[in-house]
């Protein structure tokens, strides 16, 4: 028997009609996700990684979209099938990223927290649902859980709302939980401990966690295994490691140059222009325009192509590495 | 040793809420040569833009003073101070009105200050644009056509259009992609440099802020915990503040890693603070006196200066014999 991934986004394809013409929005998406694996998608505004994210949770049909590519969730398709409404919030959690505009401000934390509960256990008596929704909090260190479960979302402060959303998206125990730049509009004391609590929640639970952030730093302490992504394709992946020490494609390498260093040394070069027009994006590799390395092959599709155990690179500079 | 531009002493601000006075700075003093680059970093809460408000004469003090040269600031603030003391806020998306060119942003310090003739305007315009990075094609568009790191330069080529002395930066390049972020501080500093500028920097990014600024100045509810040149207080970050601060930043290397210092992440909160310290409550050592009595900035070292009561504790070894 063949192992089944836990996730697997196969070619996946998206466009989306605008007055301006069709925007050819993601290429050839393809990533896995194992079980208990934390994986990352790292990129820059506009690159489309929380398109893809809304992709798996089914969250974008209508809306004049045009999608082809595959979602299998352990091996059963769910893209545009109904299969993800019931997996939504029960076998997938997702935790938004902006904490105070993702919870209902006319109910109470409990209420909230219990209907979701209520998904799987419909039958669950009212003390182990309450007992069941503290201990969710104590999990992600909720201090005094009681006063905040009486609470409503504007009485509490941004990174206790982030934790409530932590523990809403993991308190049915998720096979794998999608998270939208948790953290990012915190303070970066309060990031750091919303992290380390998604971190050890998700060990203990063994799920599985796709990470969505535009931090290089939050990418290496959180995850096993990143994508690389730039104006809707994966350009790079591997294991942290491997893609931190060494990293392959231009983009990775001035994406990483780009970050100011705690140790100090000068500010960094940047990266000059923007992304391409999707309407129009340039062929082959869409990095080209910026990329201090084009040559006229990269105007032909670039496949990726493995560079080190388990790292793979969209980038014609390695076309002459061979396999394995 | 160049000379004082800005002082501010012993500043403090309250504000009402509901029957409760809060204060959103409580007795900061610092001060700012001429052609330096001042840090204040601190997280939501510590009072970083009301500093910033109150220099610039949008709310007024509690009290304390803010001295310019030596001489206390008026409020309001009269024109020709209006234009040494130049603003580049924070949010990109709303620091530009959306009804007004590019050109007519930039032109509104020039006709304000009358520093140059009208019939120059354009030619004057287009120069500033230049010296921030984008061509006279900008001159005519709306700021809906600009990207976040274009509108920045816009805001930035305002700001230098009063030929100001000094400079407060809100955060100004925390809404950019960190490709972009690099290219707007690199030019922050060329200018810098180039004027012999003064810039009170507000930020949160302490990576930012190492490779920035040369002294920093860390705040906590509205105090100043640490303070001292950049690199000294990041090698021997000494107020648990600090350490926690520096021990939050997610980072992309070993080296960098290794100069985290350690905290005892699993510690958990206490009760609120009184009269005391105010980081008393998150502060893994904290002690009785910590919540009784609030402590006074002390130097360590000559300028490394610190509020805690057990500093020494967290002074390096090496600085004791070396």
């Amino acid at each position: 028997m063949i192992a089944v991934s836990l996730l697997e986004v196969k070619q996946l394809n998206l466009s989306l009609r605008t007055h301006t013409g069709l925007a050819h929005i993601l290429k050839d998406v393809s990533l896995r996700v194992e079980a208990g694996e934390r994986v990352a998608l790292v990129g820059e505004t506009g690159c489309g990684k929380s398109l893809t994210l809304k992709a798996i949770l089914g969250l974008l049909e209508g809306k004049g979209l045009v999608v082809s590519g595959k979602v299998l969730f352990e091996g059963e398709e769910i893209l545009g099938t109904p299969r993800i409404l019931r997996l939504r919030g029960v076998q997938i959690g997702f935790i938004p990223q902006d904490p105070a505009a993702s919870l209902n401000p006319t109910f109470s934390i409990a209420d909230q927290l219990l209907a979701v509960v209520r998904r799987v256990r419909r039958n669950l008596p009212k003390e182990k649902a309450w007992a069941l929704i503290k201990e969710a909090l104590v999990e992600v260190a909720v201090p005094d859980p009681d006063r905040v479960l009486a609470s409503y979302p504007f009485q509490l402060s941004g990174g206790l709302c982030q934790r409530v959303l932590i523990a809403t998206a993991l308190v049915n125990r998720p096979k794998l939980v999608l998270a939208d730049e948790p953290g990012t509009a915190l303070d970066v004391t309060v990031q750091a401990q919303t992290l380390r609590a998604m971190r050890h929640l998700t060990e203990k639970s063994g799920s599985s966690v796709i990470l969505v952030t535009h931090n290089l730093g939050v990418v290496r302490e959180f995850a096993d295994r990143v994508y690389v992504m730039y104006a809707g394709t994966i350009v790079e992946h591997g294991p942290v490691k491997s893609v931190f020490q060494t990293p392959r494609h231009p983009y990775t390498r001035a994406l990483l140059d780009s970050v100011p260093r705690l140790t100090g040394g000068g500010l960094p070069q940047g990266l000059d222009g923007h992304i391409p027009d999707y309407t129009s994006p340039p062929k082959g590799c869409r990095f080209r325009p910026r990329c201090a390395f084009a040559r006229p092959e990269c105007a032909e599709e670039q496949p990726l192509r493995q560079v080190a155990e388990g790292h793979e690179v969209a980038c014609v500079l390695y076309a002459e590495v061979p396999r394995g | 040793m160049a000379d004082i531009l800005l002082e501010v002493r012993d500043l403090t601000k309250e504000f009402a809420v509901g029957r409760k006075r809060v204060r959103a700075l409580n007795g900061v003093s610092l001060g700012l040569e001429e052609g330096e680059i001042l840090a204040v970093v601190g997280e939501s809460g510590s009072g970083k833009t009301t500093l910033a408000n109150l220099v610039l004469g949008i709310e007024m003090p509690t009290y304390g003073d803010i001295l310019y040269r030596g001489t206390p600031l008026k409020t309001p603030r009269p024109l020709h101070m209006r234009r040494r003391l130049q603003y580049v806020q924070q949010n990109p998306w709303t620091t530009l009105n959306p009804r007004r060119t590019v050109f007519q942003s930039v032109a509104l310090p020039l006709a304000v200050h009358k520093l140059t003739p009208p019939r120059l305007w354009r030619e004057r315009v287009a120069e500033l644009l230049h010296l921030v990075g984008l061509g006279p094609e900008f001159l005519d568009r709306y700021p809906h056509a600009l990207s976040g790191g274009q509108r920045q330069r816009v805001a930035i080529a305002r700001a230098l259009a009063a030929q100001p002395e000094m400079v407060i930066l809100d955060e100004p390049t925390s809404a950019l992609d960190v490709s972009v972020q690099a290219r707007v501080l690199g030019l922050l500093l060329e200018i810098q440099a180039r004027f012999s500028l003064s810039y009170l920097f507000i930020s949160h990014d302490l990576a930012v802020v190492r490779n920035f600024a040369r002294r920093i100045l860390v705040l906590y509810r509205g105090q100043v915990m640490e303070t001292g040149p950049t690199e000294v207080v990041f090698r021997n970050p000494v107020h648990p503040y600090t350490r926690l601060l520096l021990a939050s930043v997610p980072v992309v290397s070993e080296e960098e890693a290794a100069l985290r210092p350690s905290w005892p992440w699993d510690a958990q909160d206490r009760l609120g603070p009184g009269e005391g310290c105010p980081f008393s409550s998150r502060c893994p050592w904290a002690q009785e006196l910590c919540w009784r009595e609030r402590p006074s900035l002390v130097p360590i070292q000559k300028s490394h200066l610190v509020a805690c009561h057990f500093a020494e504790l967290f002074v390096e070894e090496v600085s004791h014999h070396g």
